[in-house]
């Protein structure tokens, strides 16, 4: 595996960055839908969002339209 | 990260008014314990965060910045306790002034306040740990592993890759807990539809070949083949025999229906589930008057519910932060300790399970009878049916729940007796409809569809739910455990370059005894194991046999290359608050050595009570000579009172001036005696041992002297063996030098004429001492290098000398003859 980049980014400590990248990184490779990748990029990386009902949110966007 | 330039303090901790000029480069703060240099260390802290860990921390009761950080004068008007800080931000080539007051901590006037300037303070606030103590640099090292973890893991802000794996894991749990339900819902439907096709099996044969008849009987088209959206009831609505046919009851469904509801609750309410239920009773009131085994079954309750809403690592009663894995295996440990006493529990579960196993079917017919009642000419009042139903759900509840047990055991009883009013209507709609005729062929296939169709739609219903549910709960692992995958992954990556790292960074400053050192970093869940080697004989952790000394050197090492890793090329600044107490004088020097060489673009503010470790710091040429603070003394009307001079040769003539000869002699002596010292162990010059190590100026000066004066001879002859005719004219200008400041100092007399030896400085007056001073200090200047102000030294350190050399190469004689 590559070694991890340094980040600085705004908001976001370094190492917690590197794992969320490589995480959804990983995700590509797996049969995850990329509409659901990106949703989680959004909430993880853009919205610093790691509350479960976020990432419920990301995930199965359908069920809140079911609420 | 930022350099520091200046800092100015103004009625702040114990500090009345402080300006330092810290010039970006690595500064030193000396005093005796409370002289205020904690009071330096808690202003940088403060100007770059806006929280003292001193007034904040753990152990720290009610103490506040508000009230505690101005100085005792000054803390009915915070106002006045600012901190100001001028700093250089490397990576952006600008410099910002920084200001804070104790009375609004939270705010921080910044110039200029442009986004990157403000982007690289939020970085910097975020990361507190730039500032180290000794008691923090400690709990690297000997902390259990769990507290280690907690530690590095601060360090690293894990507790944001902590805070998404628990919420990742929330969700998969939840999505998890919604198959059983659902599953039991799934086969329940199953079975009713089976028994309503009235078909040994379920599947797509079997369907389609009870369908089909009666679909032909009705003058249907057959269903070819069974889809999501297929109806067993299509064309139904327009078919001759279907067509505007009236709501009523279908007779045979109802028989069937009625019949099965019978048959179900006599099975409940038969003299074997009496007996059974008996049985169940009696363990029950076992159970109650057994208060151990009462006791641990209801702990049991709480440990298995507590499993359940484990979602973080918390306890979810108490709140205390447990680590990852470690509530899970706690209580896991517990239960298996309850088992024998949980048996008796577990057996009349199982029996409560087969007598309840019915009572979801009977509450479902109960509803169907329901609706043959409203259909009943005339209807039939169900309300004791629907009232049988709900008491029958709250049973079955309780009966699941088992706590409390007084509960359970009337929820028995109740479930197998059949209240007689429900019987009565049961009766009423047997007789309903047995008086209705008997249904044609026709009438009794559409009854089946209809029923039939019913059914399948409950059915697919629920399959559709437990399908969408499977494949919520499928993918919400698998994002579940990508997540865990990577994160250890990254994680272990990050440990294995900080190990690597640390280990250099150790093997460096203890190179001479410990040169084949090795570390190991072991982390697993919630832990992180820290094991040393100790001289070959194994690995251990750091407090088993390594010395103070050792360990805060390791402590020291493991902070830099967590930093150095977190921080890369970002680690500028670091405060290090009298982190290396227990260094012994050996290790000193290589651990300046370490922070000047490892560290070249890291600005380190470091804080001693030791005034060796000053002047370590200055001879390494860790500081420059004038990048310090020497406090002498403090008091609470003044705060802290520096050294007026910083350069020792001042405070001597100082003394000289106000004529304290004694004074002045006595630091010229301790002077010269630590910088004999220091010569003579870079020089490698030979000196008598003493196994007091009570060293004095005669039993170090002229070996050091002597040791130069040799070495210069060496470099001249090793330089004409060479045929470098330029170098061996610039070793006999030094010698020739060397000689006649050495003259001035009379050194070399002292071991013959008493009169002119350094115990008689003392008696010296003010003139003569002062010449005296004159040549030693001319004497000190000449050992070390007119460029870079390091002492000259000869490399290797031990083995055949090399080389005379200074620290910026100005200086850099060959000994080695051709």
């Amino acid at each position: 595996m590559n070694p991890p980049q340094k980040h600085e980014t705004q908001g976001q400590p370094e190492v917690p960055a590197q794992i969320f990248e490589q995480f959804l990184i990983a995700l590509q490779k797996t049969n995850v839908a990329s509409d659901i990748i990106e949703r989680l990029r959004t909430t993880i990386v853009t919205n610093h969002d790691l509350s479960d009902k976020a990432i419920r949110i990301a995930v199965f966007p359908e069920d809140q339209s079911d609420d | 990260m930022i350099k520091a330039e200046e800092l100015e303090i103004k009625e702040f901790r114990g500090i009345r008014k402080l300006k330092l000029n810290l010039k970006g480069s690595n500064f030193a703060v000396c005093g005796p314990n409370g002289t205020g240099k904690s009071g330096i260390v808690d202003a940088l802290e403060f100007i770059l965060t806006g929280n003292i860990s001193r007034l904040s921390g753990r152990g720290t009761g009610e103490l506040s910045i508000k009230e505690h950080a101005p100085h005792v004068d000054s803390r009915s008007n915070p106002g006045n306790a600012r901190v100001t800080l001028t700093a250089l931000i490397p990576s952006l080539g600008k410099r910002v002034k920084l200001e804070r007051s104790v009375k609004t901590p939270e705010i921080l006037s910044i110039v200029p306040n442009d986004q990157s300037v403000l982007n690289v303070l939020a970085q910097v606030a975020l990361h507190p740990e730039f500032a180290l103590s000794r008691r923090e640099l400690i709990r690297y090292v000997i902390s259990a592993p769990g507290d280690r973890a907690k530690e590095v893991q601060t360090l690293l802000r894990l507790d944001r890759v902590e805070e998404l794996r628990t919420s990742l894991q929330k969700v998969a749990n939840a999505c998890e807990r919604q198959l059983k339900p659902l599953g039991a819902e799934r086969t329940l439907a199953r079975d009713q539809l089976t028994k309503k096709l009235d078909v040994p099996e379920l599947s797509q044969k079997t369907i389609l070949a009870a369908v089909n008849p009666r679909r032909i009987l009705l003058g249907l088209s057959p269903i070819e083949t069974l889809t999501a959206t297929s109806l067993l009831t299509d064309g139904l609505a327009t078919a001759p025999a279907g067509a505007n046919a009236p709501p009523r009851i279908p007779k045979l469904h109802a028989t069937n229906d009625i019949n099965e509801l019978r048959e179900s609750l006599s099975k409940l309410t038969n003299a074997k589930s009496q007996l059974l239920a008996q049985t169940i009773k009696r363990n029950l009131e076992g159970l109650a008057h057994d208060p151990g085994l009462l006791n641990s079954v209801t702990r049991e309750k709480l440990l298995l519910s507590a499993l359940q809403l484990i979602e973080n690592e918390r306890c979810p009663v108490c709140d205390t932060e447990l680590q990852p894995g470690e509530l899970r295996q706690l209580i896991q440990t517990k239960l298996k300790q309850l088992e024998a006493m949980l048996k008796k529990k577990k057996e009349i579960e199982a029996d409560i399970a087969v007598l309840s196993a019915s009572i979801p079917n009977i509450k479902q017919m109960l509803l169907v009878v329901c609706r043959y009642c409203v259909l009943a000419k005339p209807p039939i009042n169900s309300t004791e049916l629907t009232k049988y139903a709900s008491q029958l759900e709250a049973s079955l509840l309780q009966l699941e729940a088992f706590f409390p047990v007084s509960s359970t055991i009337t929820s028995l009883s109740s479930v197998t007796v059949t209240p007689s009013a429900v019987l009565s209507t049961i009766e009423e709609v047997v007789k309903a409809v047995k008086s209705i005729p008997e249904p044609t062929k026709q009438e009794a296939a559409r009854d089946y569809l209809v029923g039939c169709q019913e059914r399948f739609e409950a059915f697919q219903d629920v399959s559709r739910r437990f399908k969408r549910a499977t494949e919520q709960s499928l993918l919400s692992k698998q994002i579940y455990n990508t997540y865990a995958t990577i994160s250890v992954s990254v994680l272990n990556s990050i440990y294995k370059q900080v190990e690597a790292n640390f280990t250099d960074l150790y093997k460096f400053i203890n190179h001479e005894d410990e040169g084949a050192f090795d570390a190991r970093l072991i982390p697993s869940i919630g832990r992180l194991g820290f094991d040393v080697d100790f001289y070959g004989r194994g690995y251990f952790p750091p407090g088993a046999y390594h010395s103070e000394g050792h360990q805060d050197g390791m402590g020291l090492c493991l902070y830099l290359a967590l930093m150095k890793h977190l921080l890369g090329e970002g680690f500028t600044f670091a405060v290090l608050d009298d982190v290396l107490m227990s260094v012994d004088s050996s290790h000193r020097r290589e651990v300046c050595k370490l922070l000047r060489e490892k560290f070249p673009s890291t600005q380190f503010i470091l804080t001693t009570h030791d005034g060796i470790w000053l002047r370590h710091m200055k001879t390494a040429g860790l500081i420059k000579a004038d990048s310090f603070i020497q406090f002498r003394r403090w008091d609470v009307d003044n705060g802290p009172t520096e050294w007026q001079d910083r350069d020792v040769w001042k405070e001597i003539e100082t003394e000289v001036e106000g004529n304290n000869i004694l004074v002045a002699s006595s630091l010229l002596r301790n002077y010269l005696e630590y910088i004999s010292g220091e010569v003579c162990h870079l020089l490698r010059a030979h000196v008598e041992y003493r196994g007091d190590a009570q060293f004095q100026l005669g039993d170090l000066l002229p070996n050091a002297t002597g040791k130069f004066r040799k070495l210069l001879k060496e470099a001249k002859a090793a330089a004409q063996s060479w045929g470098q005719k330029d170098k061996v004219a610039l070793i006999e200008q030094r010698e020739a030098n060397f000689a006649a400041v050495l003259a001035q100092t009379k050194v070399d007399e002292w071991q013959i004429n008493p009169a002119i030896h350094y115990n008689q400085w003392a008696n010296f007056v003010k003139e003569d001492f002062r010449s005296v001073v004159l040549s030693q200090r001319a004497l000190v200047s000449s050992l070390r290098c007119d460029s870079c102000g390091s002492f000259f030294y000869v490399i290797p350190e031990r083995g055949t000398s090399e080389c005379l050399r200074c620290s910026c190469g100005a200086t850099n004689f060959n000994i080695a003859r051709k």
